[in-house]
């Protein structure tokens, strides 16, 4: 580490090398470790930064924040993922979640985007789901799903003679931010329903340190069998739903999320339609029914204007 | 010296933290308090319910701004998109001043979430102040800065911590947030004397004032904002007063939270302090 004139640490270095004290993983004990992953000495690092005193060392001076990070952390993201706890059992969780930070910190002001990589990370490192891979990414895709339509924006809902515009090609229009579609292979909705509540409220930002809430004894929950799901996580009235769909709906439903035009969609949800229900009559029945209940939970808008940045620039 | 530049000319009262176990008894027993202070990152979001609550809370209360993530002291810059969506919401609020911490929290883009304590040297400071200038340009209110509490302190600090905090202060013409249970804890974690702070602290630049209680343990304490306010403190807040005059104060309590008729009890202990007739005394005779 280089020094100025006057022997101090360049800013920038001397928070580089505390940073990697607070965010070296802790041992067994949760307690700072004396070496880092490489083999070099964490004490002597904390020793050429922080004074000691008042009866601490150097790295007990620091372990208070090393310690604080990761109990916050991991309870942040016990928190989000109460579903892929249970499925992969307390014990498990906790180490995965430390590989998981590891490979991916933060890099977001707020602690509710820390989940955002974790079915990411899962398919690179499925080893941590044993025989639940599939399923466990699936779990993590729809719990964070969840996180982020709790907050997402939603836009003024256009009501039943708009969308009939829309529909004659006199308006373009979007799904709402805060309605995300899925492809699953496994029921997740019906399991975590099964599993928990999964209202979600707002996280306070707090700075006490805390064990962490990882009881003994936990008990892994198994997962359900294989069932093609199509699903809707969103936002209604303020909570958080599930809405089960069929194909041709997710079809239509994901077409819009991707930005393609009504037509295109409609395409899309036709082609899904059994054979049986290939009448014009029953074609036209199918989308009146679709757009009826889509309406009424408020899932369309229209695109928002480009200034809605209230000209912050 | 209630109201100054430092807190927009704001003459609020004693006020409490707005948190979530909270919000049915507010909106609808409308309890009397002063003012409400908000976590900014909690309400920077792009809808849902937490900007349903801050809006029906703003229908009756006036709301400050308090942040925790702007990390004033990290050596890298401010991210844009954090303080557009910063903005925003000072504009939602419409926040008379905001705080944050004096504090860094993030290098290379990694975040800590956590309050990490500066090394108190001249490069920090310019550094520190140009960034809350910057902010407080870019956002167009006042920015009053919190000493936090703290568990390590650096070799290379060259000065005090009040030292520091006032030549932040003045380099970036700010105002204080003043914190006087982390004055106390870290008094106790580094042994100091928290009268000699609190002589220190440029008065006419402190905006508001933070009092919340703390854990004890063995051999140091913990800023856990999760019991009452202890007699130590309560005394220093006194002695500030004595200093500053009648100020803006608010209750920090932020775990293993109560319910809001405690909250506010505790918080309206502040008054004891506030109404009574203060001297407003010289910062010589402290």
């Amino acid at each position: 580490m280089s020094t100025n004139s006057s022997g101090e640490r360049p800013l920038r270095e001397l928070q580089q090398e505390f940073f990697r004290l607070v965010t070296a993983p802790l041992d067994a004990d949760d307690r700072s470790r004396s070496a880092f992953s490489d083999g070099s000495s964490a004490e002597k690092a904390a020793e050429l930064l922080v004074k000691p005193g008042g009866g601490f060392t150097s790295l007990q001076r620091t372990e208070l924040y090393n310690r604080q990070y990761w109990f916050r952390l991991i309870d942040s993201v016990a928190e989000d993922f109460p579903g892929l706890r249970s499925l992969m059992g307390a014990a498990s969780f906790y180490e995965m979640t430390i590989a998981y930070l590891k490979r991916y910190p933060s890099s977001s002001f707020s602690m509710r985007y820390l989940g955002r990589h974790l079915a990411q990370f899962l398919k690179e490192e499925p080893s941590w789901l044993g025989e639940d891979v599939e399923f466990g990414i699936e779990v993590a895709e729809i719990e964070y799903a969840q996180s982020a339509a709790f907050e997402a924006a939603s836009f003024p809902a256009l009501n039943p003679a708009q969308i009939v515009a829309v529909s004659l090609g006199e308006m373009t229009f979007m799904l709402q931010p805060c309605v995300f579609i899925f492809e699953l292979q496994y029921p997740v909705d019906e399991w975590l329903r099964s599993t928990r509540t999964f209202e979600r409220d707002a996280s306070e930002a707090s700075h006490s340190e805390e064990a962490c809430r990882f009881e003994e004894g936990h008990e892994r929950l198994a997962p359900p069998e294989k069932k093609p799901t199509w699903l809707a996580v969103h936002r209604h009235n303020l909570k958080i739903y599930f809405k089960a769909l069929d194909k041709p709906q997710f079809e239509v439903l994901s077409a819009l999320k991707r930005g393609e035009t009504l037509a295109e969609g409609l395409d899309r949800g036709i082609e899904a339609l059994p054979e049986e229900s290939l009448t014009p009559k029953l074609i036209t029945k199918a989308i009146q029914g679709w757009f009826a209940v889509w309406g009424e939970l408020s899932w369309f808008s229209k695109a928002p204007e480009r200034d809605s940045l209230n000209g912050i620039r | 010296m209630p109201a100054n530049r430092f807190n927009g000319f704001s003459d609020l009262g004693v006020g409490i933290g707005l948190r979530v176990p909270h919000y049915q008894h507010i909106l609808e027993n409308r309890p009397g308090v002063d003012w409400f202070e908000i976590i900014s990152e909690n309400y920077m979001v792009d809808g849902g319910r937490p900007l349903h609550i801050l809006d029906s809370i703003l229908e009756h209360y006036k709301v400050i701004q308090h942040g925790v993530g702007l990390y004033f002291g990290s050596s890298e810059p401010i991210p844009r998109d954090q303080l557009q969506k910063l903005k925003r919401l000072v504009q939602r609020t419409k926040t008379p001043f905001l705080s944050d911490h004096l504090c860094w929290g993030s290098v290379d883009g990694k975040v800590s979430h956590d309050l990490l304590p500066l090394p108190y040297t001249m490069e920090a400071a310019k550094h520190t102040a140009e960034k809350v200038k910057m902010a407080q340009e870019f956002l167009e209110v006042p920015i009053c800065v919190e000493n936090v509490s703290s568990y390590a302190e650096f070799k290379d600090s060259t000065m005090t911590e009040w030292e520091f905090l006032s030549e932040v202060v003045e380099r970036a013409d700010c105002g204080i947030l003043l914190d006087v249970n982390n004055i106390y804890v870290s008094s106790i974690n580094h042994r100091f004397d928290p009268f000699e702070y609190l002589k220190g602290v440029p008065a006419e630049r402190v905006g508001q004032i933070h009092i919340a209680g703390h854990s004890t343990y063995p051999a140091y304490l913990l800023d856990t904002h999760d019991h009452p306010v202890c007699d130590p403190v309560w005394a220093l807040y006194q002695q500030a007063l004595q200093k500053l005059g009648p100020t803006n104060t608010l209750l920090e309590w932020d775990d293993k939270i109560p319910s809001f008729d405690e909250v506010h009890r505790e918080a309206c202990k502040a008054w004891a302090f506030l109404g009574k007739k203060i001297d407003v005394v010289q910062e010589a005779t402290l």
